[in-house]
């Protein structure tokens, strides 16, 4: 519980000295209220299945997590007319979440909220390089039945929101945890050396070597899939 | 009767699942105990993370490291005669008469029927010649 939000709160102290009040932003504020502008952004994009990344590679996502910087801060008033602009990196998979997400956390840390503020900026942040796998640790903080937890996990993707998805999944699975009771405080990418979980360590190998063994064929489309077969199939592929 | 495909860097798979569903890639890395990155330069397959479960191993492996480029792949894949080997393989040969036969009409279909009784005559004429000479 000391540790909560430890990272997320150091990210925006540093940025709250770093980003204070740009007058690009007053100026958009002028132009189209941002709440407005995201929700046309929002509805504009259809969520995709398959995503094709920049570099020709393809993503294969049911939920797709995307990855979020969110800029906002309180509403300028008379009595405030310089409030403090916060930024924070939110996974969610669209802006309308990803600005939720900003407001849930921001609540928690700082005396704001999404009736009295404004969303200034969010723009997605997509991978540098996606074309090798990294070791992703995430730092995170959970709720379960009985208590609260603090959590780290380590895994292997192309991608960081490759490796959240992941994370969500497994937390579902192992811990039967929804995502609404999972705050990410921390992600990095772990070099090898640092890794702390077998399980991950274990395929660091130039030379890794395994059979796969007891290989159901697999029908080459959804519709040719049967429950009964003819014959018994052949499981053993060398 | 022991393994003798496995998981590897190198390895040469055939995509069996998806919108790559019949092409050859080749294995980069391997991720986790479900998950490899794969690509497959000449064939079109995106550079991509892709479950076991879509996967089949093949015979071949090329000489490769982790991770390698386009251009490596290519390299390795011409310097091993990759394309003409798997081509003169039996796995590829029944694939391609599976395809040829799916794209059939009724009429070529027929044709089939005709020549297999042609054939099926001409041996039947044989065998009763020899039979006779006997």
């Amino acid at each position: 519980m000391v540790e909560k939000h430890h990272a997320v709160r150091r990210e925006t102290e540093k940025s709250n000295t770093a980003v204070t009040f740009v007058p690009p932003y007053s100026c958009r504020l002028i132009l189209r209220p941002p709440s407005l502008a995201l929700r046309c952004r929002g509805a504009a994009r259809p969520v995709l299945l398959i995503l094709r990344q920049p570099h020709g590679i393809r993503l294969f996502k049911m939920v797709a997590m995307r990855q979020y910087q969110v800029v906002g801060r309180k509403a300028v008033t008379e009595k405030e007319p310089n409030p403090p602009v916060y930024r924070m990196k939110v996974f969610a998979p669209n802006e309308v979440t990803g600005a939720s997400q900003f407001w849930y956390l921001m609540h928690q840390m700082r005396k704001m909220k999404k009736t009295t503020g404004e969303i200034l900026d969010i723009v997605e942040l997509t991978e540098k390089n996606a074309r090798i796998i990294k070791n992703y640790g995430i730092w995170l903080r959970y709720d379960s039945r009985s208590g609260t937890h603090n959590m780290y996990r380590e895994y292997r993707d192309l991608t960081l929101t490759g490796a959240v998805d992941q994370m969500y999944s497994e937390m579902a699975g192992r811990h039967r945890c929804r995502p609404r009771s999972i705050q990410i405080i921390r992600t990095g990418i772990v070099a090898a050396k640092d890794t702390k979980r077998p399980d991950v360590q274990q395929f660091h190998n130039a030379n890794i070597k395994f059979p796969l063994t007891h290989r159901l064929p697999r029908a080459p489309k959804k519709k040719f899939r049967t429950t009964f077969k003819a014959s018994r199939p052949t499981t053993f592929l060398g | 009767m022991g393994f003798t495909r496995f998981v590897e860097i190198g390895r040469v798979v055939l995509v069996n699942y998806g919108p790559d569903e019949g092409k050859l890639a080749v294995i980069l890395d391997v991720a986790d105990n479900n998950k490899a990155l794969i690509e497959g330069p000449d064939t079109g397959v995106p550079r991509q993370l892709i479950p076991f479960k879509r996967l089949a191993l093949t015979d071949f492996k090329l000489p490769i490291q982790r991770n390698a480029r386009i251009g490596t792949i290519k390299a390795a894949a011409k310097e091993a005669d990759l394309y003409a080997k798997w081509e003169a393989s039996s796995w590829a040969k029944k694939k391609a008469k599976k395809v040829k036969r799916a794209q059939m009409t009724d009429f070529d279909r027929f044709k089939v029927m005709v020549a297999r009784k042609q054939k099926s005559a001409i041996i039947a004429k044989k065998v009763a010649e020899l039979q006779a000479a006997a």
